[in-house]
């Protein structure tokens, strides 16, 4: 009676774990969406023609309902000053760099969510709270996310930032490239403010196409390098500079995916079952064997 | 009434003859012909060989004083205003530097068109070549004024929404004022003009050019005087030059006297010294090279020219030989083509022979064969088998027969 239940346990499981086998597929489409659609959209920022008005940075706050000061105080170029990173209150920030080309004119970079094509976040995300976009957005759903911030410490570039101080409601803060603005037809914040257009809004193809072209055009005044066209498997949002990146405080990363280790092991391990199944065959095994020892012990004895 | 409307209908062909036939050539004119804009029969991408700015020429386009005075540029937004941009000032100054084409780019051979003719009016645009209008009247003026102005912000050409000037009591011009530039234009518009920002270039004492030469290293050029003693227009001098020249402000240091900047290299003698030349062509060289002694400056002009400056020559000034202005190309090495007439009251018994009877009227080049009298002919020179007068010099060697 016990052996009969035994295998019959067996044969349930193993029926289980071939019908889960069998969903394997669907299952795994079923995770966070990941889609590269060719018409995905970016932005080419050209930090040769930023002039470091921060007007994106308003334009950003304002946009997504964040506390800001009127446009006309951001004139004050003070804040260029100190070094800042995106945070919980403003999810995009200029910075400044000294220009080896003109000492009179610093260089600025505008800091945001990169958007990755192959994004470490979502990969991260044990919840499915943050997609990849078919237009090329990462965003971040309030209603699943756990508040793990697994997110932050996976994103290579340390975009993602959470509203520590909010006891009830907490939330991930980062740029979601204008989501709601972009779904209404029109720019993202930052890009239609921009007075010299160093945001260009477009296919990302175009883009790559035309920062190549930029740079072909001006060689003196640009280093031959696109940041993000190949960057950890590629961004939507790319950078152009007259100096190396280095000195622009980009980070140095390979041009592999950044989940890819992590996922191809986590991946390995569950991929269609088979070592699962195979463990319970081994188990079942040893369990068969031992078993008959056993009956073999009782006759002995 | 026939013969009127036959004569009336061969009046009309031959005006259409005549028009038809004019038609090719007014096209010729008036559509391009590739060297109005490349001065090289073979210009390629990277080296197009463009020329001035033919627009003028070809256009008939208005003159820089029939410029419009004032524009608005851009119109008004919830914080700032639009610009009222002096047009006019503007264009005086780049009567310096690149003219109307410094900002009406890209377009040189047809009449000037409007920014939007070719800038999206919104940035959601299928051409994402080249920048939307906003960006490219901003990328305009920052491109100049972020250099020489660093400090200014939005409000230096905008007019803050709620201000005083906004509700019409003033407006600012941008740029109205500028040293050395009319201001005539901003009044001219009608708009009164509040607290001109000013352009202002503290143009330097003097300059000290390092020239690429090896005669005179160094030229002091007196700036001060030129535009103050001379009342020289900038634009007199200052031709095809960024606006960086002026307004850069590592040069914009007025109390330093020196300023050591190399000439343009790559230029001929005669373009490098062209500006100078107009009012200069006669001073001597001294006059700017300092030191041109042609020995303390290395310069041996014997070794360079084939022509050594020896005891009587070494303290000539550069000028007196090369009389050409502002060129010192090779010159004619004969002495006759500086001195004149000096065989008359030659004494030629310097030189240890006596002329005499015999050799008296015989002609200096009848014995100085190469003219410049440096090598010393003997008889053997002339009288080849040395038995004189058996054989006269000159007749068996085909040389003019001497006169008597």
């Amino acid at each position: 009676m016990k052996s009969q239940n035994r295998r019959s346990f067996l044969k349930t499981s193993t029926a289980i774990t071939v019908a889960a086998t069998g969903l394997t597929p669907s299952t795994a489409h079923a995770g966070p969406t990941n889609i590269l659609s060719p018409d995905r959209m970016g932005v080419l920022v050209d930090t040769t023609v930023c002039i470091g008005c921060r007007n994106c940075e308003w334009a950003c706050k304002t946009a997504h309902g964040l506390e800001t000061p009127p446009l006309d105080a951001y004139e004050d170029r003070t804040p260029l000053a100190k070094m800042r990173r995106p945070d919980e209150t403003a999810l995009t920030v200029v910075n400044q760099y000294e220009n080896p080309k003109e000492p009179d004119l610093p260089i600025t970079v505008k800091v945001q969510c990169m958007h990755c094509d192959h994004p470490a976040c979502v990969s991260a995300c044990i919840v499915g709270a943050i997609a990849k976009h078919a237009n090329g957005e990462v965003v971040w759903d309030t209603d699943k996310c756990i508040g793990c911030r697994y997110c932050m410490v996976a994103c290579p570039f340390q975009v993602p930032a959470f509203e520590y101080h909010k006891a009830l409601g907490p939330r991930i803060m980062k740029c979601d490239f204008c989501s709601e603005r972009r779904a209404d037809g029109k720019l993202p914040a930052c890009v239609e403010s921009c007075p010299v257009e160093a945001l260009t809004y477009g296919r990302r193809e175009d883009l790559v196409r035309i920062a190549k072209e930029r740079i072909k055009r001006s060689p003196d005044r640009y280093v031959e390098h696109i940041y993000g066209e190949a960057e950890v498997g590629g961004t939507s949002w790319c950078y152009l500079a007259g100096t190396d990146f280095d000195s622009l405080q980009f980070p140095k990363l390979g041009l592999n995916p950044a989940p890819g280790v992590s996922e191809s092991i986590q991946h390995g391990i569950f991929a269609y079952f088979v070592p699962p199944v195979s463990l319970y065959a081994l188990l079942g095994a040893v369990m068969w064997t031992s078993r008959h020892r056993h009956d073999e012990e009782e006759e002995q004895s | 009434m026939r013969t009127l409307l036959l004569i009336g209908l061969l009046c009309s062909i031959g005006g259409t003859v005549r028009a038809q036939a004019r038609v090719p050539a007014r096209a010729g004119t008036a559509a391009m012909d590739c060297r109005a804009c490349h001065t090289s029969a073979t210009p390629t991408k990277n080296s197009p060989a463009l020329a001035a700015c033919p627009r003028l020429k070809i256009t008939g386009y208005h003159a820089v004083d029939e410029a419009p005075p004032t524009l608005t540029l851009g119109r008004d937004g919830a914080t700032y205003g639009a610009v009222i941009f002096a047009h006019r000032a503007h264009a005086h100054m780049a009567e310096t530097g690149k003219g109307c084409n410094g900002c009406h780019h890209y377009d040189q051979a047809r009449p000037i068109q409007k920014c939007k003719n070719c800038h999206a009016v919104s940035r959601q645009r299928e051409d994402l070549g080249k920048p939307d209008l906003k960006a490219a009247m901003h990328r305009q003026c920052l491109d100049c004024h972020r250099e020489w102005n660093p400090a200014g912000s939005c409000a230096t050409c905008h007019v803050k929404a709620g201000s005083a000037a906004a509700k019409g009591a003033v407006a600012p011009v941008a740029g109205a004022s500028v040293a050395g530039a009319p201001v005539a234009g901003a009044s001219a518009a009608g708009a009164p003009v509040a607290a001109p920002r000013k352009a202002t270039v503290v143009a330097p004492q003097r300059v000290v050019y390092e020239t690429g030469a090896k005669e005179g290293k160094t030229v002091t050029f007196f700036h001060a005087d030129h535009t103050g003693r001379f009342a020289l227009a900038c634009a007199a001098c200052h031709q095809n030059e960024s606006c960086r020249g002026c307004h850069d402000r590592k040069l914009l240091s007025g109390d330093r006297t020196v300023l050591a900047r190399q000439t343009a290299k790559g230029l001929t003698d005669e373009q490098a010294h062209v500006r100078c030349a107009a009012c200069h062509a006669k001073d001597e060289c001294s006059t700017c090279h300092k030191g041109m002694s042609t020995k303390t400056i290395g310069f041996d002009h014997g070794r360079r020219t084939g022509f050594a400056l020896n005891r009587f020559h070494a303290p000539l000034t550069c000028k007196q030989c090369h009389t050409a202005p502002g060129a010192f190309g090779r010159i004619n090495a004969s002495c006759e083509s500086c001195h004149k007439g000096w065989q008359a009251k030659f004494a030629h018994a310097r030189t240890g022979l006596t002329l005499d009877e015999q050799h008296k009227d015989v002609e200096c080049a009848g014995c100085h064969e190469d003219k410049t009298f440096r090598d010393r002919p003997v008889c053997g020179s002339c009288h080849t088998d040395k038995t004189w007068p058996a054989q006269k010099p000159g007749t068996a060697a085909g040389r003019p027969a001497v006169k008597r």
